[in-house]
């Protein structure tokens, strides 16, 4: 048995596919592909794969993650030609063979950089609520949901945030089991506003306890 | 013109819709296999409207004959759209944006036809929705002479007459040539710089057009039809439309992988259609005839062709009797051998209650037992010799105990109330029948399965429908169609382990209006759909009050239409138009339904003079039966 760490891009509309969907079309291009994955045992066998941190739906990826179980023998050009059993807007960048006792995607992964693409807004009125969000100890966001109001401090998840090209909103979040901002909130909180009219998942990466960054 | 507007519906799809709505993925298109031809190449264009939601439309087999017809067809572009859901139409008519195609997402109203597929009574107020949606008139009179030809077809096509205020042209019967014919007429004609009334004039020559404004039709004083008159040239009767050789028929092996999971979300190969077994209620069985198999080398080839195309798991064998087909144990065990040994799951709907069915059923749910469904659709032997469903109550029990003995243990049985003849004693026996059949079933118990045999009873308000030997009887009153729910409720209360699902009545009783009614009811569904009615398929978005409005409204009774018995000798609503099946032998149908008298299949019994290979000039294709493996 081997575990590919497969790293891939989202674009376009199929990021409005939900996490459930996804999983579906990459169960069916591994079918259409021959690539031999391994199945669960028991009653409802599924393949073995497993994605990185969900990301919401309506934002692209450009350094997606899966895990993906396979029998020996593929080479990384084997996941080069099955590009073309992928629909359009999904393609793999690279593939690896991980080795054991590599974390999963869900324990290592911790932060993600987003690229929030807004319509205009003041520039200047932006990068000063950046400067103030960092110079503060504190700052709440009340996250609306229909189960009720949630009141959250951004401050600590928010590692960076910048304003890039006129009116791209870059942030990187820290994923953290305590609550972890969403980009459109951020985008809320920043420029108020602005609309968003696009959001692209940059990177996932992984912090270690001294601060480093490495990728999946 | 059309370019702009597309540019236009897409930036607001990016940029307002898709982000606000709810599950936006069906709206996305480009689906995996979907063709996007181009539009400026094309000779003729047609959108073709599945009147209901994506996840139902994309479970819809038609609809993918239909697109791999004119994916096929050099100069014919065919592209989808899709009854947009309550929060999507909302914004899309706050924007001003109309219906688009999910392939190229231009408007719809730029497209030379706009077809919609009539699946169940229920979606009609959908239709004049999604042709106001789309930017159009949703009476036909009203529209223009450029605007598209709004075409209709499906099994509801063979009543027409409710939708006739608002369809230009019916095509009746198998669509998948005829459908091509149109198109190609219809650019014929606008090549030739004709409109929309020309194309009507040379579409109505296509056997198995149907164009309503060509008929008129006058009524009697109590109400029914004193005649139907043909106009312009039309043919008196419209003959339908029929594919005699199914092996040539074109089929979808590279069906579009839905975006959002579909209903029914898995290959499916139609093994053959029409059936042979004539049950009286069935329109499916009379409008269908005759029976016309695929050879099973050409399914296995289609299925092992669709598997690789799509990559899914599960495969459907569809047909409006499977266990019939004459191959179907050398197929199942084909498809268990040839698909990919990872498992494709086959399924078998439609399934007879006997034990050839049942084996058939365990060798394709070898692993998961999942549940079984049976339809004996009436409890009393009387009730089942009326509605000519050639089986015994002996065979119902043995046949569930069976099941559960091979280790199943949900069992789904369908029945029908309100059916003709039937009496108190006959819904107390669906009761009774559950009860033997639970008894039984519990006996037959193995000991290694731990979880309780459930039984769940699925229970419908029978609905008469054209070209039935049931087409003359009205429906029993709604009143009455509850009187009978709660009486068969009192009595399955009493028995442990049955779970009953009562059908709505008030959905039963406009479907049984609009399946028989004539012309007139564009009226009432006019009025309805004004007064916001759409969806009525869905218990959530049914509003039979306004329904109720719309019928006294337009001075029409919901009553006379659906529940009058109509006289053997009145001119029906649809006497125009023929399925091949003649009268004379549906009413000597009718005649013995009353006398509990037996119709054998001709499958296996000889003709019994239905007529319909006559008229048609088509016969019943069996094919011959290959030896299974174990059998050499």
């Amino acid at each position: 048995m081997t575990v590919w760490r497969i790293k891939f891009s989202i674009k376009g509309r199929l990021c409005y596919l939900s996490h459930l969907d996804m999983l579906t079309v990459w169960e069916r291009a591994l079918r259409r592909g021959n690539i031999p994955v391994l199945y669960s045992q028991g009653f409802n066998p599924h393949m073995l794969i497993s994605f990185g941190p969900a990301h919401a739906v309506g934002v692209e990826g450009e350094g997606e993650y899966m895990d993906i179980d396979t029998m020996q023998g593929l080479k990384e050009e084997n996941w080069f030609a099955f590009n073309s059993c992928l629909p359009e807007g999904i393609k793999i960048f690279s593939a690896r063979e991980l080795e054991q006792g590599t974390p999963s995607l869900m324990q290592a992964v911790n932060i993600a950089d987003y690229s929030l693409r807004l319509s205009e807004f003041d520039k200047t009125a932006a990068e000063k609520a950046i400067a103030d969000f960092f110079a503060a100890d504190e700052v709440m966001f009340e996250r609306k949901s229909p189960k009720g109001n949630k009141l959250m401090n951004f401050r600590p998840a928010i590692k960076a945030m910048e304003i890039r090209d006129d009116n791209i909103l870059f942030v990187r979040i820290w994923m953290t089991n305590k609550g972890t901002p969403r980009p459109f909130e951020v985008a809320r909180l920043i420029v108020p506003e602005a609309r968003v009219l696009g959001c692209c998942r940059d990177a996932l990466l992984i912090e270690n306890a001294a601060g480093e960054l490495s990728l999946p | 013109m059309s370019e702009i507007d597309r540019i236009e519906i897409e930036k607001f799809l990016n940029e307002e819709l898709l982000p606000s709505v709810e599950r936006p993925a069906q709206y996305i298109g480009g689906e995996y296999n979907s063709v996007c031809k181009d539009w400026d190449n094309a000779d003729v264009r047609m959108a073709f409207l599945f009147p209901d939601t994506y996840e139902l439309g994309m479970s819809h087999m038609g609809m993918r004959i239909l697109y791999e017809a004119a994916a096929v067809t050099d100069g014919v572009l065919l592209e989808r759209s899709f009854a947009p859901l309550a929060d999507m139409e909302a914004k899309m008519r706050a924007l001003k944006l109309p219906l688009f195609t999910w392939e190229s997402h231009h408007a719809v109203k730029d497209f030379d036809v706009i077809g919609f597929t009539l699946q169940y009574e229920m979606s009609y107020t959908n239709i004049l929705n999604m042709l106001d949606l789309s930017g159009l008139n949703v009476l036909a009179s009203e529209r223009e002479e450029d605007a598209p030809l709004v075409i209709a077809g499906g099994p509801c096509a063979f009543n027409p007459e409710p939708l006739a205020d608002f369809i230009d042209l019916f095509v009746i019967g198998d669509g998948e040539e005829m459908n091509i014919e149109l198109l190609q007429c219809v650019a014929r004609v606008k090549k030739a710089g004709g409109t929309k009334s020309d194309i009507l004039r040379e579409a109505m020559k296509i056997e198995g057009v149907y164009v309503p404004s060509f008929y008129n039709v006058s009524y009697n004083a109590d109400g029914t039809i004193a005649g139907i008159e043909a106009q312009n040239g039309a043919p008196a009767v419209v003959k339908r439309r029929i594919v005699k050789d199914m092996d040539k028929a074109v089929f979808p092996t590279k069906c579009i992988l839905p975006n959002v999971k579909a209903v029914h979300d898995r290959m499916m190969l139609e093994i053959m259609r029409g059936c042979t077994r004539g049950c009286r209620f069935c329109q499916a069985g009379i409008i269908y005839r005759p029976t016309r198999e695929r050879s099973p080398e050409l399914l296995l080839q289609q299925a092992i062709e669709m598997e690789k195309n799509t990559g899914y798991d599960e495969l459907g064998l569809l047909s409006l009797s499977s266990a019939d087909y004459n191959n179907i144990a050398w197929l199942t065990d084909a498809l268990n051998e040839n698909l990919n040994p990872s498992g494709v799951s086959l399924s078998l709907p439609s399934l007879r209650i006997d034990a050839f069915s049942l084996s058939l059923a365990e060798k394709v749910q070898k692993v998961r037992k999942s549940g079984l469904t049976f339809a004996p659709e009436a409890g009393s032997q009387k009730m089942r010799n009326v509605i000519n469903k050639g089986i015994n109550e002996e065979e119902i029990i043995r046949t569930v105990a069976a099941a559960v003995a091979r280790g199943w243990t949900s069992v789904k049985l369908y029945f029908m109330i309100g059916l003709p003849f039937e009496t108190d004693e006959d819904i107390i026996a669906i009761a009774e029948l559950c009860r033997k059949v639970l008894r039984e079933a519990k006996g037959a118990k193995p000991d290694y399965v731990t979880k309780p045999i459930s039984i769940s009873l699925g229970v419908s308000t029978f609905v008469p429908k054209c070209n039935t030997p049931f087409q003359w009887c009205g429906q029993i009153p709604k009143e009455e169609i509850r009187r009978r729910q709660m009486l068969l409720r009192d009595h399955i209360k009493p028995i442990r382990g049955l779970k009953l699902s009562c059908h709505d009545s008030a959905t039963s009783y406009l479907e049984a209006a609009f399946a028989t009614g004539d012309r007139r009811l564009g009226k009432a569904l006019y009025l309805a759909w004004q007064k916001g009615c759409k969806f009525d398929g869905w218990t959530e978005h049914f509003r039979f009050d306004l329904w109720q409005e719309a019928f006294s409204e337009s001075g029409l009774s919901l009553e006379w239409y659906a529940n009058r018995e109509k006289s053997l000798d009145e001119i029906l609503p649809w006497s125009h138009i023929s399925c091949g099946v003649s009268q004379k032998w549906l009413k000597n149908e009718w005649k013995k339904a009353g006398e509990e008298a037996l119709t054998l299949d001709c499958r296996n019994h000889g003709c019994n003079g239905c007529g319909v290979c006559q008229s048609l000039g088509c016969e019943n294709d069996f094919k011959t039966k290959l030896p299974l493996k174990d059998e050499i």
